[in-house]
This record gives C-alpha cells, sequence and structure tokens, in this order.
C-alpha cells in the first residue's frame, strides 16, 4: 500500500539531530516506495544552503544529503518562500533542485497529504 | 462519524526525563486506548529511544515513564518499538545486539522490540493517523 507521506523540516542543520533524524526517515520511506515530499519550512530553509561546510563540525554535509534524494526518486522537494527574507536568504544560495512554494501552494500539500511529520 | 473508531500510531522523539512532550504523548496514547480507538504501534526516536532501557531507576517522586509504557504494552498489547539505529548509539541494545557488539549487557527493556525504521513507515502505512511527539 502506498501513501502520501509529507515532512516539513522546520529545523537548522547541525544544533540538533532533527535534520539528520528526518532524512533517514525520508530515505526509509522511498525505500518502501511510498509518495514522499518534502517541505524546508522556517529555520529548515538553512539545511539547504549551498556552500556548507559542516566538515568543521565534524559532522555530514545535509545539504549533500538532500542533493541525493533524487537518485531514491524523491522528486517534490520544496522550500517555503517565504522564510528566506527573514533569514536573510537569497534563493541562488540554496540547493538549485529544490523549489520555491507558496503558502497557498503549502495548503494544497497539507491537503493532499494522509501523513504529515514534522522535523 | 465522530464516534468511529481510528487507528492510531505515535512517533516519539522527545527524551523521556527532560520534556513535556513525552508525558502528553504517554497521556495520549492512554486515552486511544480509553476511547477505544485502535493503538497500532508507538515507535521511539531519537532521544526517545531511552524510554527503552531496562536500566533505568526513576526517583520516587517522579513519574516512571519507562516503566508506564511497559505496563500499557502488557495490559494492551501496545507494540512499542526502539529504532535500533537510534537506540543502539544511545546503549539501548536487545540480545541479539548485545551479543554482535559484544557489550556488556542487555538493556532493552521487557515489551519493548528493537528494529528499523521500515516499522515507522509501516505504521504509516496502516494506521489513519501518526501523531508525532
Amino acid at each position: 500500500m502506498k501513501k502520501s507521506i509529507l515532512v516539513i523540516m522546520r529545523s537548522a542543520p547541525y544544533g540538533q539531530s532533527k535534520a539528520r533524524d528526518a532524512i533517514d526517515l525520508i530515505l526509509t520511506s522511498a525505500a518502501y516506495d511510498q509518495d514522499i515530499s518534502v517541505l524546508f519550512q522556517s529555520d529548515g530553509v538553512f539545511q539547504l544552503l549551498a556552500e556548507q561546510q559542516p566538515k568543521e563540525l565534524g559532522l555530514k554535509n545535509v545539504n549533500a544529503q538532500i542533493s541525493a534524494f533524487e537518485m531514491y526518486d524523491i522528486e517534490t522537494v520544496y522550500y517555503d518562500q517565504d522564510s528566506l527574507l527573514p533569514r536573510g536568504l537569497k534563493p541562488e544560495q540554496l540547493n538549485d533542485q529544490v523549489k520555491p512554494v507558496s503558502k497557498t501552494e503549502i495548503q494544497t500539500l497539507l491537503n493532499q497529504a494522509d501523513t504529515v511529520l514534522t522535523f | 462519524m465522530s464516534d468511529r473508531c481510528k487507528t492510531f500510531s505515535l512517533l516519539i522523539t522527545s527524551p523521556p526525563w527532560s520534556s513535556q512532550a513525552h508525558i502528553t504523548a504517554l497521556n495520549f496514547a492512554k486515552s486511544i486506548i480509553k476511547k477505544n480507538h485502535t493503538l497500532y504501534r508507538v515507535f521511539f526516536y531519537s532521544d526517545a529511544t531511552h524510554a527503552g532501557t531496562n536500566s533505568a531507576v526513576a526517583p520516587q517522586d517522579e513519574q516512571d515513564l519507562p516503566m508506564e509504557w511497559k505496563e500499557l504494552a502488557d495490559k494492551h498489547n501496545v507494540d512499542l518499538v526502539v529504532c535500533i539505529s537510534a537506540g543502539i548509539k544511545r546503549g539501548i541494545l536487545d540480545t541479539n545486539e548485545q551479543s554482535r557488539y559484544e557489550t556488556p549487557a542487555n538493556t532493552l527493556n521487557e515489551g519493548y522490540e528493537l528494529s528499523g525504521l521500515g516499522q515507522l513507515v509501516d505504521s504509516i502505512i496502516h494506521s489513519d493517523r501518526v501523531i508525532s511527539f
């Protein structure tokens, strides 16, 4: 059976393990052939910064793992466009595989999902 | 429609000893059972896996969450699953993992099972609602 799962990433990449935990769940869901979408929102958009260098922290690059979503056929990956301005971020600083969405499009994503999990 | 019984699963990531969310999850689980809904599975992930230890001793004046989960499982046959990758790095090992990694003791509490994230995906597939805490 296939379910539509929306994972909302609301946490910055390295202060805690939420991003890594969510990525493990996303990849597992894809391996089990579920219909998975990902939305980066609020501080979660920091996970998409292309120039991040977590080697300094002894941690794996979260954005590199997000770039690998395509290989798992996870193609519905979005960020909340309204989360950028308050954080001083610009679209060109982010992972270009991830598409911007508006508040209205987020409503649609939420309505379409069978299960929503927030990390 | 409001009386229709639903199947729930819980995803808990919050730690048992230092968060309100974990206590709320336990209370929510009790309410699901009380209201005659089905609790398909409780999946302990991240710091919530500490609930699955057999080696924690709760102070007398504090709620013993690991024990309360176990009692809930014993009484109502609830499936308590501790994420294996999150659990073993926090020292929660069943007899299989204990012998595999040659650690001193089996630290998984009775009533809990150590298994993979696939069990969480299975909960999503088989539940009407998955609630995170």
